[in-house]
């Protein structure tokens, strides 16, 4: 009996005391802010002492806290309300031993891409790229690059774009063929997404970073677009949407290397009965290296995408697929060398497939300023020329601010 | 019978105390731009703070890679603070990713150092890219002068009591004491270069307005005037002439630049070239905030001494 009793007055004693954490916590922030309160108070009472010395700091470094600022700011905060607006242009001149190429040997201003980004308001950004392209010789065509914005801060760390945008593909279709490191596309994007070379639909896009133990870099996106791709889709008889899904995973190897390993996938219909499904799955497998103290003089960077197309016809199936392998190196602070090799089949045939390879050379004036010497020798199985030798000399130069190139 | 009941007594207070421990609140993550600005912080928050730089010490802050990997520390974070003045263009990708609103700008996590600091060269003429890769606002390396340093400590300590009033006492009282010890050193680096007060030198890239403002030196020349544009040879002649006129003994070098163009200059003048981390981390052994001005200006008075700098 005695002992039961010593055991209730024990946990009498004790329990309350855990469950009193809480308020002993709170008892002390509330002390806390109070304390906070009082130096307040102690600090306006000794700024109305009138002749309390002061220590001196030592000079002679200067002391002003507050720099009175001249003209500059206007004109700071008039450019802080514009949006940023830069102009990339995109000069090429080409020669071919190609026959049946009536453009022939050219010069060609071939595109002048205008983008205007900026923050909408606190919780979206918006991005327009409008491109001005040399169609056919001498002819000139505006085009909607992408016109999208971006909500920034829904629940759940989610992220959505709505507007046309360069679909999240591999790695090499969002972005802007002014900013790639090759005068031309490679060759699966141009065959398995047209003459543009790119998967540019309008639609919806929302992405998601994977929580994970490792605390690494997964994102999930997922997109629905119009199948209005002429190539793999529909075209412009499209009757139903394309649906798109891409996880990006990125791994820092060193501080001075990473991998990052894509996994993609596209599924729509191929007519406008929507009796005629297209799939195509996407493996891209990047690896990058800039040591750190030395990152302005040398770099290093491996690309590889590859793409595996099944395309239902109306009595059979048509499975093809392509690649290629990319490497620049960089030899010095402006000079770049580098090659892609090309492999590719056709969506809608189970016969062609053409190769190529092509060794680069890059020599920046500055950031905003580039050459590139292009060598490309193309071998088809098809066609009434079974290889073809080019010869590309391209100059890009860009006004504005320069937007970072995503990594 | 007692015994059982001293144990359980004993197991109960024990357990009490422990229960304490999981109330302790967990570190505030800062994710910081360069690694000055970590130093800073970790001088405030000591142990109540977790804090990651995205650059390095040695590595140029213009031009780092936002990655994905940083992204992810932008997420968790509490706290980004940059270095403002369009030093970071970068950073913007990494906000933009991070799904973290605590930090983007304008909220109580977004802390811009260079609110209050003593500025330099802040352009007031017509801009454009013909003077390379310029900056609008003023010249964003105001961390070299040690009193900028102690702005820079006002606007995270202020910072640091928003996100976390609870330990604004505590911050306060850390960053009050790292004040009075930059105030201390700062009497005696200006003791160690006042014997070279007014002495001429040319640096690589224009990372020094602020340091050479505070301790009494003259920046003449630059080997690369325009930044990110590499000197063409007729500049480098120039300097050459210009580095004997003046009779310029040290050339400062950032540790990620080339040392190939100072040393042919070097050669050709008889100067010296001396490298000098304008971040912590630039060197090994400079580890804090105060450390990086303890090496440079030791390194300078050394060079100084021993070329004979102006006494």
């Amino acid at each position: 009996m005695k002992a039961l009793y010593c055991l209730f007055i024990c946990t009498f004693i004790f329990l309350p005391l855990c469950f009193a954490e809480g308020d002993i916590e709170a008892l002390k922030k509330e002390v806390e802010e109070l304390k906070v309160t009082v130096e307040e108070l102690k600090k306006i009472v000794s700024s109305q002492e009138v002749g309390k010395p002061t220590i001196e700091k030592p000079s002679p470094i200067p002391q002003q806290a507050i720099v009175e600022k001249p003209a500059a700011p206007s004109r700071a905060i008039s450019q802080t309300l514009n949006p940023n607006i830069s102009i990339i242009g995109d000069f090429v001149g080409n020669v071919t031993d190609e026959e049946s190429n009536t453009e022939g040997d050219r010069f060609s201003l071939r595109e002048a891409e205008l983008g205007i980004q900026a923050v909408v308001d606190p919780y979206a950004r918006a991005d327009f790229f409008i491109g001005v392209e040399e169609e056919t010789p001498g002819e000139y065509k505006v085009d909607l690059e992408e016109g999208y914005i971006t909500a920034l801060t829904l629940p759940w760390d989610l992220q959505a774009k709505a507007g046309k945008f360069y679909q999240n593909f591999g790695k090499v279709n969002r972005i802007h063929r002014p900013e790639t490191s090759y005068v031309d596309s490679p060759n699966i994007l141009t065959n398995y997404f047209g003459e543009e070379s790119r998967l540019k639909e309008p639609g919806i896009s929302i992405s998601s970073l994977i929580p994970n133990p490792w605390d690494k870099y997964m994102e999930l996106t997922l997109e629905i677009l119009n199948g209005e791709n002429a190539m793999s889709f529909a075209g412009s008889n499209s009757r139903a949407p394309a649906y798109l899904a891409h996880l990006k995973n990125f791994f820092d190897i060193t501080e001075d290397s990473t991998i990052e390993l894509g996994f993609s996938g596209i599924t729509g219909f191929n007519d406008e009965r929507r009796e005629q499904t297209t799939n195509i799955e996407g493996i891209d497998l990047t690896f990058k290296w800039r040591p750190l103290k030395e990152g302005l003089y040398k770099s290093f960077q491996f690309q590889n995408e590859f793409f595996f197309s099944q395309r239902e016809e109306s009595d059979s199936g048509i499975d093809s697929f392509g690649f290629y392998s990319f490497a620049k190196y960089q030899l010095a602070r402006r000079w770049f060398v580098g090659g892609r090799y090309d492999y590719s089949e056709f969506p809608a045939s189970s016969v062609e497939h053409e190769w190529a390879v092509s060794p680069i050379l890059e020599f920046w004036m500055s950031e905003f300023n580039r050459l590139r010497l292009q060598y490309k020798h193309t071998d088809r199985n098809f066609g009434s020329e079974k290889e073809v030798n080019e010869v590309f000399l391209q100059w890009t130069y860009t006004l504005g601010p320069h937007r970072p190139e995503p990594y | 019978m007692i015994r059982w009941i001293s144990v359980f007594t004993i197991i109960m207070a024990i357990s009490a105390i422990f229960s304490m421990d999981v109330f302790a609140a967990p570190k505030i993550k800062v994710v910081t731009t360069t690694t000055d600005l970590k130093s800073l912080v970790e001088a405030i928050g000591k142990d109540r703070v977790e804090v990651t730089s995205i650059a390095k010490g040695y590595q140029d802050p213009h031009f780092v890679e936002a990655k994905p990997s940083d992204m992810i520390k932008l997420k968790n974070a509490d706290m980004f603070v940059k270095v403002g003045l369009d030093l970071e263009i970068w950073s913007q990708l990494l906000i933009d990713g991070s799904r973290n609103e605590k930090i983007f700008p304008g909220r109580v996590g977004h802390v811009d150092a260079s609110v209050g600091a003593r500025l330099l060269q802040i352009p007031e003429m017509k801009l454009d890219r013909s003077m390379g890769d310029i900056h609008l606002f003023g010249n964003p390396h105001y961390w070299l002068n040690p009193s900028n340093g102690e702005v820079i400590l006002e606007n995270i300590s202020r910072s640091l009591e928003q996100v976390s009033p609870a330990d604004s006492e505590y911050f306060r009282k850390n960053k009050d004491e790292y004040i009075k010890e930059i105030d201390n050193s700062i009497s005696r680096w200006v003791k160690d270069m006042e014997p070279y007060k007014g002495t001429k030198v040319v640096t690589y890239h224009n990372s020094w307005p602020n340091f050479a403002e505070a301790f009494g030196l003259e920046v003449v020349g630059y080997v690369e005037p325009k930044p990110g544009i590499p000197s063409p040879p007729t500049h480098i002649a120039s300097l050459i002439e210009l580095i004997k006129r003046e009779k310029v003994n040290i050339i400062i070098v950032e540790p990620y630049f080339s040392e190939k163009l100072p040393n042919l200059i070097a050669n050709s003048t008889g100067s010296r070239v001396l490298i000098l981390p304008p971040s912590v981390g630039g060197v090994k052994g400079v580890d804090t905030y105060i450390g990086l001005f303890d090496y440079n200006i030791s390194k300078l008075v050394e060079a100084l001494g021993e070329t004979g700098g102006k006494k």
